[in-house]
């Protein structure tokens, strides 16, 4: 015969358990939903902001192989304000545009062209500290053997353009067509970034010799106006 | 002595103050000789000289004249296959046929040809700087460096887009290896005006612009590339396309023998 009060403490630990379990299970659903609602909630990346809605004419010079020519081209665009990404989003461009089929001076490569690009402040030698440079104001100064070729680099900054490798073993091989696509990013960084005074361009991080197998690329380019004009002689 | 000049110049042969009676050959550039004579001479070393003057033009006669080098590279080579202009056609097999074409015209002109290689095979070990080494040491009054490409119609002559600087006597400071044809920029730019006016008599269409070469930034000398591009249904390897660049090409470099810019360099060396 089971007492009254053991019967009693029974019922009730039975009845605890019951409302235990049932505590647990809706703090369980609670959590699923919880953790449910930030993988579900991952945050989009922030719209760009009203600088890149606006577009704005950006010049572009664009080759053409059949008659040899370097030509300049306004087009509207909607760029970044950041230096950088302003002057890699004007490249992947012009590149873009001589990937179409129909193009005049026509590049055929995967994926994009541009790996990165970065600009460094002139002149590239660290400045001397002021009691250094106090002390040698008296010296003779001696004109340096690649003077000429520094005369450009005194200000401004170089552009260091980064190419894809996939790109530079794609590009056409050939005199002519080599030079007309690195004269075509001169001309066109320097129509848009007139702080840039010297360009330089690396393939995947490294120096290249050759783009294609004939223009060097291992030079460091001055920035200027590379318009050509047609000096087709046709008989 | 009035009357020893009056001889002497009756001769033709002009007459120079030096501390010495010299009778010497120019031939290194034009081959007319020059008599350098001394004003206080005496009489025996003057009737010496003038019987020397008399035998001057037997001697003129007797000196071989050098030909006029012309430099001939054909680009690639080796391993080194340049651009394919068709799927069975690398560059280095049409620029050395070009360059082989270009010599026999260039001999028969009176040129003397020095050629970087003569076969594809023959360039396996030759370096860009071996073949500029070689230019630059052949004396050569035109350095051509021969290219072929599948993609730009017409001829397409270059020259190294290097700043000019005042042409100067090479050998009289240091220049920079990749540098060294800044002072021959404007002679290379006349050559490469010479070379586009005939080829474009020869009815091709020709360009001539400036490019970033290394081979043509280290020569020392008048230099140009000249690219053979597709023309009309013609590949760059057309015997006929080539023939008739080739004769033009040898037709302006013979007038160029006489240009005043058909100079030749010391000879850089890295």
């Amino acid at each position: 015969m089971i007492p009254r009060y053991q019967r009693i403490l029974f019922l009730a630990l039975m009845t605890l358990s019951v409302l235990m379990a049932g505590y647990l299970w809706r703090v369980h659903q609670r959590t699923i939903t919880r953790l449910n609602s930030i993988s579900n909630a991952a945050t989009p990346i922030e719209a760009p902001s009203g600088d890149t809605t606006q577009t704005e004419a950006v010049t572009f010079l664009m080759a053409d192989d059949a008659a040899g020519t370097i030509t300049p081209s306004d087009r509207q665009i909607a760029l970044p304000t950041e230096p950088t990404i302003r002057l890699r989003a004007i490249l992947e461009r012009l590149f873009s545009d001589y990937g179409q089929t129909d193009s005049p001076h026509p590049l055929k490569f995967d994926g994009t062209a541009i790996a990165d690009v970065f600009f460094l402040p002139l002149p590239l030698t660290p400045p001397k500290p002021p009691e250094a440079a106090g002390k040698n104001t008296g010296d003779k100064t001696i004109p340096s053997p690649t003077a000429f070729t520094d005369m450009a680099a005194r200000n401004g900054y170089m552009a260091v353009i980064n190419l894809r490798q996939s790109f530079a073993d794609a590009h056409p091989s050939g005199v002519e067509v080599e030079t007309l696509t690195v004269l075509s990013v001169l001309g066109t960084v320097h129509a848009n970034f007139p702080q840039v005074s010297r360009i330089r361009f690396l393939v995947d991080g490294k120096t290249r010799p050759t783009l294609a197998g004939h223009f060097s690329l291992d030079r460091v380019y001055p920035s200027s106006d590379t318009t050509l004009q047609s000096t087709k002689e046709t008989p | 002595m009035p009357w020893i000049r009056a001889f002497f110049l009756l001769l033709g042969i002009p007459i120079e103050k030096c501390s010495g009676v010299f009778i010497t050959e120019n031939a290194h550039r034009c081959g007319s000789p020059t008599l350098h004579l001394q004003e206080k001479c005496s009489k025996p070393a003057l009737f010496a000289a003038a019987v020397a003057a008399l035998l001057l033009p037997a001697a003129r006669a007797q000196t071989p004249v050098q030909p006029p080098i012309i430099l001939l590279d054909a680009a690639h080579g080796g391993p080194d296959t340049g651009a394919r202009l068709t799927e069975k056609l690398p560059e280095r097999d049409v620029t050395i046929a070009f360059a082989n074409r270009l010599q026999s015209l260039l001999i028969v002109r009176g040129f003397k040809v020095v050629l970087t290689h003569t076969t594809p095979d023959d360039a396996a070990n030759l370096t860009g700087d071996g073949r500029v080494e070689l230019a630059n040491r052949s004396g050569a009054i035109a350095c051509l460096s021969l290219h072929a490409s599948g993609n730009a119609a017409g001829v397409h002559i270059f020259t190294s887009a290097l700043p000019e600087t005042a042409p100067a006597l090479q050998g009289s400071k240091p220049v920079l290896w990749n540098e060294a044809q800044a002072p021959w920029v404007t002679r290379s730019l006349r050559l490469a005006s010479e070379l586009q006016a005939a080829i474009s008599r020869s009815h091709t269409p020709v360009t001539n612009n400036r490019t970033w070469l290394a081979e043509l930034d280290s020569l020392t000398c008048p230099a140009v590339a000249i690219e053979l591009g597709p023309l009309d249904d013609a590949t760059a390897q057309d015997p006929t396309y080539q023939q008739r660049v080739a004769e033009a090409v040898a037709g302006a470099l013979l007038f160029w023998r006489g240009h005043p810019n058909a100079v030749t360099g010391a000879g850089a060396v890295r």
